[in-house]
């Protein structure tokens, strides 16, 4: 069973990808989130707007972000959240 | 035996937040009515979300008046409740393509977009949970 675990701990799922499916969407931008998190780190509590491999913009407000963003060119924002660090562990809600 | 097909398959994504992968799916929002305005956003699949909720300042982006449609009071398991306004939209994955969705879009700030069974009912969705993956046929 501990070795079990161990494995699973040290299970990267970049790894089983080595390369994004081409049937999905802004594959450029989630292989660079999921390479880039000490980078990411840097904006927790933001919200950024990422174009391919370049942060656009980023900031506390969303609905500004993506007026600087649509502002520099970018017809549809991709913007996602970058949380505070947390020990909560998310839970499915019955909404 | 049972045998689902499954013509594409995702890697979970990285949530800083809580240091760990998620099954997130990023989707283009377009309001139907002002096709200029799209976003392209995250949603985490979520079976146990009977629809599916998102924070309304996307609502608001996409040119929607968030308060003008249907009132839905959204429960949790917790007992809590919130507030949220129903608006057509329309998504587009390159797995899926194009399709329309009523939604519901929260009156208080939210943590997380869940894509709930409403969704699940247009496609079929599979887990690997062990192996951080999720697969998606078009077709339901």
């Amino acid at each position: 069973m501990a070795e079990q675990t161990e494995k699973l701990i040290e299970f990267d799922p970049l790894q089983s990808h080595p390369e994004p499916p081409a049937s999905g969407h802004r594959t450029r931008e989630l292989k660079w989130r999921r390479t880039h998190r000490e980078v990411l780190r840097n904006f927790a509590g933001q919200w950024v707007v990422l174009e391919g491999e370049e942060i656009v913009t980023h900031g506390k407000d969303p609905q500004q972000v993506v007026v600087e963003a649509r502002a520099k060119g970018i017809r549809v924002p991709y913007i996602f959240y970058v949380g505070t660090p947390t020990n909560v562990s998310p839970v499915t809600l019955e909404w | 035996m049972v045998t689902v097909q499954y013509q594409h398959e995702f890697p979970y994504t990285y949530v800083g937040e809580y240091d760990d992968y998620f099954p997130i799916l990023t989707l283009r929002m377009t309001n139907p009515h002002q096709s200029e305005q799209s976003l392209d956003i995250d949603g985490y699949l979520d079976s146990g979300a009977k629809r599916s909720l998102f924070d309304g300042w996307i609502a608001t982006t996409l040119g929607f008046d968030l308060f003008s449609g249907s009132k839905v009071t959204h429960g949790s398991s917790t007992g809590f409740q919130t507030t949220g306004h129903l608006h057509q939209i329309r998504f587009f994955h390159p797995a899926l393509g194009s399709f329309d969705l009523e939604i519901s879009f929260s009156t208080v700030e939210i943590s997380r977009n869940l894509i709930g069974r409403d969704f699940f009912n247009l496609v079929q969705i599979g887990f690997r949970e062990k192996y951080l993956t999720f697969y998606l046929a078009p077709t339901p």
